[in-house]
């Protein structure tokens, strides 16, 4: 049982970037972000005996995975954050070139993407994760997460022309 | 109206190299006559380095030591050390248990000895009396 808290305390160690980034830029909030990264490794500590050593990283991003899917499905049904954001980004028209701005811009765009559009992305883009992987976390085809990326880039694309028509042309 | 080109849906698994070598080779000598598919490439391109500028932010110093807390709450002693003073109890209270019947039978017995020993003098006695 020591050996399997040194273990967790590697993984933890490993994996706790990963999966605070990967909630921030899903949920945009630290603090939630915080509180569903020490569920997630929780979770993963309480079945640790039962994951595959080289099924670690999956266990935790499909568990970050589903959380945050149930976080921002909860959140949806009383925030219209995505707008207030639109609001405060729409101003400096000048520092379109500004990368700060476009890092704003993109994440507002994100924002407006279905849950699980916004996640695949967040697993391709800042995860660094394959199609194989995210296959695995998702629990679905290596071709129907090309597919999903397919859509959601899809999406992502239409609503930065149609809200940020200067964002893909510099 | 005009038919799109099957190969456009290869197009992002190809700029994220998930297809095989000889897909890639393929789809190489194919951009160079499909402007479809030329076109596509550098939308996604464009989507993807915009993507790509959105930096990740790594977690904050005491969150490492809170979570290690939480999983201390969950399981505050390790199992394997629990067993032990679980098991040797067990086995303390089996070797009390059976030494203390065994000292309490060899009580009983000798004192229904004593007494049969003390009826059978009486007995005797109240024999030799007689």
């Amino acid at each position: 049982m020591a050996k399997n808290i040194m273990i967790f305390e590697k993984v933890v160690r490993i994996y706790k970037d990963n999966i605070y980034g990967f909630l921030l830029k899903t949920l945009r909030n630290p603090e939630d972000a915080e509180d569903l990264t020490q569920e997630v490794f929780l979770a993963f500590y309480k079945h640790m005996k039962n994951v595959k050593k080289d099924s670690y990283k999956a266990y935790l991003f499909q568990t970050a995975y589903h959380k945050a899917l149930n976080h921002i499905k909860k959140q949806k049904q009383n925030k219209t954050y995505t707008q207030a954001d639109l609001l405060n980004i729409s101003q400096p028209e000048e520092d379109k070139n500004n990368l700060a701005v476009k890092e704003k811009t993109i994440k507002t765009a994100l924002a407006k993407l279905p849950p699980k559009y916004q996640l695949i992305l967040e697993l391709q883009f800042y995860q660094n994760l394959s199609y194989k992987e995210i296959a695995k976390i998702l629990n679905t085809s290596v071709s129907a997460v090309d597919s999903r990326l397919v859509r959601a880039k899809k999406k992502l694309k239409k609503i930065i022309s149609q809200d940020f028509p200067t964002l893909m042309s510099n | 109206m005009k038919k799109r080109c099957k190969w456009t849906k290869k197009i992002n698994a190809y700029l994220d190299k998930e297809i095989d070598s000889k897909q890639i080779d393929f789809i190489d000598k194919h951009l160079k006559q499909c402007s479809e598919c030329k076109i596509k490439l550098i939308e996604l391109q464009e989507l993807n380095s915009a993507l790509e500028d959105v930096h990740i932010q790594p977690a904050p110093s005491y969150l490492e030591q809170r979570i290690l807390a939480n999983a201390r709450e969950v399981n505050p002693t390790p199992r394997g050390l629990i067993k032990i003073p679980v098991a040797a109890s067990v086995v303390a209270a089996l070797v009390l248990g059976f030494i203390f019947s065994t000292q309490t039978f060899s009580d009983y017995t000798s004192q229904e000895n004593f007494t049969l020993g003390t009826n059978t003098i009486y007995s005797y006695l109240e024999g030799t009396e007689k």
